[in-house]
């Protein structure tokens, strides 16, 4: 009987654990928000930060610059967590990413 | 939140780095040599070495480094870099410095000077961008080109019959004694480029350190020469040359 | 306070290691080749890395040495190297970048017997390699032609305050008779190796390191991929060549005041000429010595004063006619010019210039 008592006991404290854990984990997705600025001229529309995003917050402008080059824009800003994998794969470091703490 | 609430100053987590300066560079869309610069350029200014950094710059693409990273240069003649680099430091011992080369630079025209440099033990960091490949000249075929990797000097694929075996120069200079650090990196992916700025960071340190010559081989794409996408490219150097230029420490002997 | 002045029996060849170190030279990188590793050896023997602080570095080959050279010297150093005939054709490429770059090398041919591999025996055969720029493009080096074991040792300092003066490589025409050689030489009193600020400071050109707030990144290159700007860059060459044509002609005359006849000839040759004219004289030939020391910038305006005086001009040189080809432009028809050499290693006796002397009258 005690025997049962302590696996229900060590289940429910599990569970709980569980759900503390999904719940820091969505607060700490939830507490950063991300921008980014690309410097326009100096992108060369290699996409390779398209590629990099894990949230699908950059696309092509449909637009040129003065170098004839088709350039990025966050399309998506709103999903940007300033994770910062588009600043750091750009071979040109076009993109400045800014991160800020969300307060509650 | 407000989006001029979260660019702010105080919130940047990435940019160009300071010692970059503001020209545009002229690689190719998607080429490595630009990570490879950014992480040279944030490296130095890491380690408070601006003003006592000098760099010697190859024949190849990367003949214009000298306009984007901020510090001093020389323009080396084509595969001679190690040589003025062991000028300079022989005769300027407390300064950083390194050579930027390509596959032809290094592994072609340049052997001899790489291989007797790091040999030497000079205390020089010898940075190689391996794309297997001649970018500047418009795509001939390198001393690293892969068997079957068709390039316009070997339009049919390299065949050994015809035109020898693609040369591992990190591995022959893993094996020289002179050389104390000697890796294989690349920057294709947040991490490979987390990874790889870290052992850029030991071989500068080293050579500082005095503890002998580095080697710090870059595994690139040249999505111009390969006639890819930059993605594709990425993609096509994985599955190729990876396992072909597999990745990692050769040697390293710094204790650092 | 009185300089030491040290006299002592010497190779050409271990005249300039020696002079290498009181110059204060910052560097030395060469590679064996006959008839010069005299030099080398030297230096390594003296080991001056442990007094006055001077590297030596044994390169892999000559390509390497000229661009170790060209490394420490685009860093404000003062950095030479020194070859024989073959090994200087393989440097010619890293000299065209040191003219082009403006980078004040110093390198010493010691000239053999040529073409090809050639031989190890004297000759003068590399005039052409070291006045018309063995390397691409316009441009010139200061050329510096030793005919004692006394000048290898005064030259090495000479062709660094000229190199730095002007920003331009600076060489050392000998060849084997003066490399081998052994004469009383005073050798040149000591003079400290530049300190690190001292050279920021005199050499604001050089690569150094690119000071925190300070002044622009240092470029040393030879590129220039602009036509307009490049064109600007030849032309301040060219004007720079012109300069050192104006200031800085060096040259002897022996005998020439009632000379009749003159000899022209440098190095070794004008040493062998030295004794041809004591020999014509005997003979109540009136003949002088014009010895250029300076190759470039060569002594047209003298020359062609020296043309005007004599009857007619015998070039002597060790080859099959190089140097008499810039007496001709000098002397531009006003007399005969005549050439007389060996090739393939041989040195010349005085009488044959003698014999060939006569010829010319």
């Amino acid at each position: 009987m005690s025997y049962l008592f302590c696996i229900v006991l060590t289940y429910s404290y599990l569970c709980t654990l569980k759900l503390r854990f999904n719940a820091l984990n969505n607060n700490i997705m939830a507490k950063m928000k991300g921008a980014i600025v690309v410097d326009t001229e100096r992108c060369k529309g290699c996409q390779l930060c398209i590629i990099a995003c894990p949230q699908k917050v950059i696309a092509l402008a449909g637009k040129v610059n003065l170098h004839g080059y088709p350039y990025v824009e966050a399309t998506n800003e709103e999903a940007c967590v300033g994770c910062a994998s588009c600043g750091i794969v750009c071979p040109d470091g076009c993109i400045t990413v800014y991160r800020k703490k969300m307060e509650e | 939140m407000d989006r001029n609430q979260i660019v702010q100053p105080e919130n940047i987590v990435c940019k160009k780095p300071t010692l970059m300066n503001d020209n545009n560079m002229h690689y190719c869309p998607g080429c490595s040599h630009g990570v490879v610069h950014k992480l040279i350029a944030e490296v130095i200014e890491e380690m408070g070495m601006e003003d006592k950094a000098v760099g010697v710059s190859p024949v190849g693409c990367a003949v214009f480094a000298y306009n984007y990273i901020d510090i001093d240069w020389q323009e080396a003649a084509h595969g001679r870099a190690p040589a003025l680099a062991t000028g300079i430091k022989r005769c300027w011992p407390d300064r950083l410095v390194f050579t930027y080369q390509g596959d032809g630079d290094l592994a072609c025209i340049g052997t001899c000077e790489t291989i007797h440099a790091l040999n030497r033990g000079e205390n020089i960091v010898i940075i190689f961008v391996n794309n297997a490949i001649y970018g500047m000249t418009g795509g001939q075929m390198a001393p690293t080109t892969l068997i079957g990797q068709k390039t316009s000097t070997c339009p049919y694929g390299r065949d050994p019959q015809l035109h020898g075996y693609p040369l591992k120069m990190a591995d022959i200079a893993a094996g020289l004694e002179g050389t104390c650090y000697v890796t294989r990196q690349s920057v294709e992916s947040v991490g490979a480029i987390n990874k790889a700025k870290k052992a850029l960071r030991k071989a500068f340190e080293a050579s500082m350190a005095g503890k002998g010559s580095s080697l710090v081989e870059f595994v690139s794409t040249c999505n111009s020469g390969w006639k890819l996408t930059p993605a594709q490219a990425n993609e096509w150097m994985k599955e190729n040359m990876f396992p072909f230029y597999p990745k990692g420490d050769l040697k390293d002997t710094t204790n650092l | 306070m009185a300089e030491e002045r040290e006299v002592v029996l010497m190779k050409g060849n271990e005249a300039i290691a020696h002079a290498a170190i009181r110059c204060g030279c910052d560097g030395y990188f060469g590679y064996p080749i006959t008839p010069q590793s005299e030099v080398i050896e030297t230096l390594a023997e003296l080991k001056p890395w442990e007094t006055t602080g001077m590297k030596v570095v044994q390169a892999e080959s000559e390509l390497a040495s000229i661009y170790m050279v060209y490394g420490a010297a685009g860093a404000g150093k003062r950095a030479m190297t020194s070859s024989s005939s073959p090994g200087v054709a393989l440097m010619q490429e890293g000299i065209t970048y040191m003219a082009g770059a403006e980078v004040p090398g110093v390198f010493v041919n010691v000239q053999r017997g040529g073409p090809g591999l050639g031989t190890i025996q004297p000759s003068q055969g590399d005039y052409f390699q070291a006045t018309r720029g063995g390397g691409n493009g316009d441009y010139k080096v200061i050329v510096l032609a030793p005919s004692s074991v006394q000048e290898m040792a005064d030259f090495v300092d000479l062709a660094f305050e000229l190199a730095f003066k002007y920003r331009n490589p600076a060489m050392i025409l000998s060849d084997g008779v003066i490399g081998q050689m052994m004469e009383k030489v005073v050798l040149p009193p000591y003079k400290p190796r530049r300190t690190d600020e001292e050279v920021i400071k005199q050499c604001p050109w050089a690569s150094t390191g690119k000071p925190k707030g300070g002044r622009e990144r240092v470029v040393i290159t030879s590129l220039e991929l602009k036509p307009e700007i490049m064109e600007q860059r030849n032309i301040a060459l060219q004007q720079k060549y012109a300069k050192i044509q104006e200031n800085e002609v060096r040259y002897e005359e022996q005998l020439m005041d009632d000379a009749e006849y003159a000899i022209v000839a440098f190095g070794s040759a004008a040493r062998i000429a030295e004794k041809s004219v004591e020999l014509a004289r005997e003979q109540g030939i009136k003949v002088g010595l014009f010895r250029p020391i300076t190759l470039f910038p060569f002594p047209i305006k003298e020359i062609e004063a020296l043309s005007k005086k004599v009857k007619g001009i015998l070039v002597a040189e060790i080859n099959a006619g190089q140097m008499v080809q810039d007496v001709r432009l000098a002397v531009n028809g006003a007399v005969p010019v005549e050439q007389f050499g060996r090739l393939g290693g041989i040195v010349p006796d005085p009488e044959e210039i003698v014999e060939a002397l006569k010829k010319v009258m």
